[in-house]
């Protein structure tokens, strides 16, 4: 700051002495000088002709665009609005900048707004309320941001799509960025959800890394790999949690068990003063530049993000991965919570705060499942990390909070959808 | 009428002059709207018949934001006094920056953020955020001559960044 001020100063005192003298001597441009506090070097002809003054914006002081793009993010909460931002995002690089310096993680704000946004947990004292729209016809699960298709209407924002397919041993759900492309090849794959045969069990895969891709680098720099081993752009595969349900080959009546183990979510993450792993990269599924990095920073280590550990014994090249990772800690497990039997209405009752209106087997609310040695507060146990029920004929809520992302979330929900008769 | 000493005293105009040499007298308190000439005054007894030199600004920018703070004075404390003066007041903001093009915005806001005029910073800022607002990255870029400076594959990245953005909703961006 101090440096441009003195160049600012100096810059005023060049023009000065350029133009014709004023009335005031010396004295006066001390002065004016001392007065002079502004941190920017203003431009030396502020006339210019108008070609010139065109690329200006490009490089408008960044305190200025800073305050312009500061209203857009701040006017725009909600979608469709919210598309702006990205849109300022993309203008051009200090513009991306400023924008990234401005918006801030759903953990923070409770907003999203880039599809890196689906993988970052979400707030902590509140959930994200969507909803997820089945269309049998087609197999196709559609997540929308938003109360409901009734209360948001035009405002809900579409997030993910799923589609089913059944395989011949498992079934599958590929889960995309896009309405209607379920490629794997495609940029807009984000990951998916595999199903046992039984029907019991199911992994969530996400199609990038989901420390994000600081860490992916760091690693590639451990091993040491020449270019010939760089994956080309196609999905990696990796585990990010499994659901479990409990069969109930008895067929006793009453509601499911249900767990989740979150591989890609320590439990320190619910545990005091604990983060949970967020990535930061543009866009969601894997860019060229992404994997451009990779080869360029051979023997620089990177800095990991969001001070997480690194992760040592990943193997890397590989495209399934299983994130085994002795430093992380335990792995966060979610059960879902009990309902209690009502006597009177003579139902298993869950208080979904007006969030599910269909009594349904698939209804559920998942919270944080610890030991008493793991130290997470009961509190935190209390808390509704994911919600999903009916509200309609194939629609259902889904509300989420921090430590989980939209993405997973999803992923959790859909499973919902595929459970055999064996376990209802 | 009045003596040597009246005539001083009631004459309360500062006097500054333009990148372009033009020099401007304004009231005082329209020209105490400037903080940079608010500070350059001061409290040091920097005498107010002394010309303040503002060679990072035109003629031409100056007369509009003198005109602004002209306006602006008139209307701040109607707005204060009831509702009919806030509907005024933000009548005005509305209505003010509707015939300038985007290069005389920029050329303003410049001369404003020298200035220090916050009021009128704070109207030229929302405006440009007001004109970015529903509109696609093209339209964005060519309404203030920036060039993308990405390569083509990231160019590709966030193209599709964008169309996430837009999916699932039914209006095209606004192209005009």
């Amino acid at each position: 700051m101090q440096l441009k001020t003195i160049l600012r100063d100096l810059w005023i005192m060049r023009d000065e002495m350029r133009k014709k003298p004023t009335t005031a001597g010396g004295p006066e441009r001390k002065k004016l000088r001392r007065r002079q506090t502004k941190s920017y070097i203003a431009p030396e002809q502020p006339y210019s002709p108008p070609e010139q003054q065109q690329s200006q914006w490009a490089n408008m002081p960044p305190e200025l665009l800073y305050d312009v793009i500061q209203r857009v993010e701040e006017a725009e909460t909600s979608w469709p609005a919210r598309r702006d931002v990205v849109a300022c995002a993309s203008v051009c690089r200090s513009w991306r900048e400023i924008t990234k310096e401005i918006v801030k993680t759903p953990e923070q704000c409770g907003l999203l707004t880039f599809p890196i946004s689906l993988k970052q947990p979400g707030p902590r004292d509140s959930l994200i309320q969507c909803f997820i729209q089945r269309e049998r016809e087609t197999s196709t699960y559609r997540l929308f941001l938003g109360l409901s298709p009734a209360l948001s209407g035009d405002m809900s924002k579409l997030l993910l799509t799923a589609r089913k397919l059944r395989r011949a041993t498992s079934t599958e759900f590929v889960i995309s960025l896009a309405a209607d492309e379920f490629s794997r090849a495609s940029n807009t794959y984000v990951g998916k959800l595999r199903s046992n045969f039984l029907g019991s069990k199911f992994t969530i895969y996400d199609s990038q890394h989901p420390h994000g891709s600081a860490i992916q680098t760091s690693q590639r720099s451990h091993k040491k790999m020449n270019s010939k081993h760089v994956p080309k752009v196609s999905a990696g595969s990796y585990n990010v949690g499994t659901v479990s349900y409990e069969l109930n080959i008895l067929r006793t009546r009453g509601p499911r068990r249900m767990q989740c183990m979150m591989q890609s979510i320590p439990i320190s993450a619910v545990q005091e003063g604990g983060v949970a792993p967020t990535p930061t990269e543009g866009s969601v599924a894997p860019t060229p530049t992404d994997f451009e990095d990779c080869r360029n920073r051979q023997t620089s280590p990177s800095p990991v993000s969001q001070g997480k550990k690194l992760f040592d014994n990943l193997s890397c090249g590989s495209p399934r991965l299983d994130l085994e990772h002795d430093d992380m800690g335990d792995p966060l497990i979610l059960k879902n919570k009990a309902p209690r039997w009502h006597e009177q209405l003579q139902c298993w009752c869950l208080n979904f705060r007006g969030r599910v209106t269909v009594a349904s087997v698939k209804n559920f609310q998942l919270v944080a499942a610890a030991e008493p040695s793991q130290n997470v507060s009961a509190a935190e146990q209390e808390k509704a990390i994911l919600q999903f029920g009916k509200i309609g004929k194939d629609i259902f809520t889904m509300d989420y909070r921090y430590p989980l992302s939209a993405f997973q979330a999803f992923g959790i929900c859909l499973s919902s959808f595929d459970t055999k008769p064996a376990c209802e | 009428m009045s003596t040597e000493e009246d005539t001083v005293q009631e004459k309360k105009t500062i006097s500054l002059k333009t990148s372009d040499d033009e020099v401007f007298e304004l009231e005082e308190n329209v020209a105490m709207e400037f903080g940079t000439v608010k500070a350059f005054f001061g409290d040091d007894g920097v005498p107010r018949d002394m010309m303040m030199p503002i060679p990072n600004v035109h003629s031409k920018e100056l007369t509009r934001i003198i005109d602004f703070c002209t306006k602006h004075l008139d209307l701040k404390p109607k707005a204060e006094l009831d509702e009919a003066g806030k509907k005024e007041l933000r009548k005005f903001y509305k209505e003010y920056m509707k015939e300038d093009t985007t290069e005389r915005i920029m050329e303003l806001i410049l001369a404003a953020d020298y200035l220090n005029v916050n009021d009128f910073l704070d109207l030229l800022n929302q405006t440009v955020a007001d004109r970015i607002s529903n509109k696609s990255v093209e339209y964005v870029r060519k309404l203030f001559g920036i060039e993308s400076d990405y390569t083509p594959e990231e160019e590709e990245a966030l193209r599709e960044q964008y169309a996430w953005a837009f999916e699932g909703v039914d209006e095209d961006p606004a192209e005009d």
